[in-house]
């Protein structure tokens, strides 16, 4: 009796389809889900430096904590809570058709909360944009106030983007340290201003 | 036996010719949808031409800026760091009765392909008065020429390289690109 003679065409097609079977299980696993496709593009930094995205351009100068807040238009926020007010300036990098700073949101732990609209014109809270020429102004946010002497406090997120919907876009991202931060007792902002520092 | 290459030609070769027709039969639909819907193919006038669109005669009649560092400047209000670009276009509708109406547009040109595009400064906090006997926006109820100005608020950091563009909706995805 004779032993059966190695193949190696059977071989070759067997270490083909093995090959083809990794490739497509790599690329079914790295392939993103819908979930992943759609998601904000984050630009990272840190606080004063300026970041853009797509189409916005963005510089974060100040984070103070506040009971309350007097507005440059006469608006006094009373809360139960605490206010995080933001400084920032804020402009759009290519296109200004309809853009306005629809989205600012500060990320505490799993709660993420809008930036307040209450103050009106004292804010830049959903500030109609122009190419180039920033708005600077303030954000303010209003929080529990227990929420800023947790640890969730120290790795805060400030968030910003154009429109109201970041969703395959550009997303600024700022960490902020909120349980470092003294609360004053009362903080008043300044006007929003159009144009260059 | 004939080699492998050989005996499977015909697959193959519908494999080369199919795979990059449904590719492009996909890509040619989305993004023909995409395009289609939105300004997208520009009729380029040069600067000094005039050109017929959407049942009107278009042509740039003059130019004006008013830089950031000016008394005028001052007075209009402008935002620190901004120019007044302040465009003035002679409209001649074609008498039909039914004027286009149009939304306009500045763009910046940086290497050939549009890179920065401002909307006009209708809506802007600032004190500027459209010059006498112009219109603000595309008259509709107009059958004699007119002269349409707009103002547009560009930081002083922009370049000479622009255009005007025009847009009627009915005419979308074409539009007038008047160059300055």
């Amino acid at each position: 009796m004779t032993r059966p003679t190695l193949n190696w065409r059977h071989v070759a097609n067997g270490a083909g389809l093995v090959v083809i079977l990794v490739l497509a299980g790599i690329v079914a696993h790295t392939t993103p889900n819908d979930e992943q496709q759609q998601a904000p593009i984050p630009v990272r930094g840190q606080l004063g430096e300026t970041l853009s995205g797509r189409n916005i351009v963005a510089t974060v100068d100040e984070v103070r904590i506040a009971e309350s807040v007097e507005a440059s238009n006469g608006w006094a926020g009373p809360t139960t809570g605490v206010w995080v007010v933001v400084d920032a300036s804020v402009a759009a990098r290519v296109d200004d058709l309809g853009v306005n700073l629809g989205y600012a949101r500060l990320k505490v732990g799993d709660t993420t909360y809008s930036a307040s609209t209450r103050p009106g014109t004292g804010s830049i809270a959903d500030q109609f944009l122009t190419t180039g020429i920033p708005w600077t102004g303030p954000l303010m946010f209003e929080l529990p106030g227990s929420l800023i002497s947790g640890d969730a406090a120290r790795s805060a997120e400030l968030q910003l983007a154009v429109d109201s919907d970041p969703r395959a876009d550009s997303l600024i991202v700022i960490p902020v340290d909120l349980y470092s931060l003294d609360v004053e007792s009362t903080v008043s902002t300044e006007r929003p201003v159009w144009g260059t520092r | 036996m004939r080699p492998w290459l050989q005996r499977n030609r015909l697959g193959l070769a519908a494999v080369v010719v199919l795979l990059p027709a449904t590719v492009g039969i996909t890509f040619a639909t989305q993004w023909g949808d995409y395009f289609g819907s939105r300004p997208s193919a520009p009729t380029t006038v040069a600067s000094g031409d005039s050109a017929d669109f959407a049942g009107a005669g278009w042509s740039v009649e003059g130019t004006r800026r008013v830089a950031a560092a000016s008394a005028e400047a001052e007075q209009i209000g402008l935002p620190a760091g901004s120019d007044l670009l302040i465009t003035t276009v002679r409209v001649v509708p074609d008498g039909s009765g039914d004027a286009p109406q149009c939304t306009v547009r500045l763009e910046e040109f940086d290497g050939g392909s549009v890179a920065r595009t401002w909307g006009d400064a209708g809506y802007a906090a600032i004190s500027y008065s459209p010059a006498e006997g112009t219109e603000s926006y595309c008259a509709h109820d107009v059958d004699d020429p007119y002269l349409l100005e707009t103002a547009f608020v560009v930081p002083s950091d922009t370049g000479d390289d622009l255009a005007l563009a025009l847009v009627v909706v009915s005419e979308i995805p074409r539009y007038l690109s008047l160059r300055l």
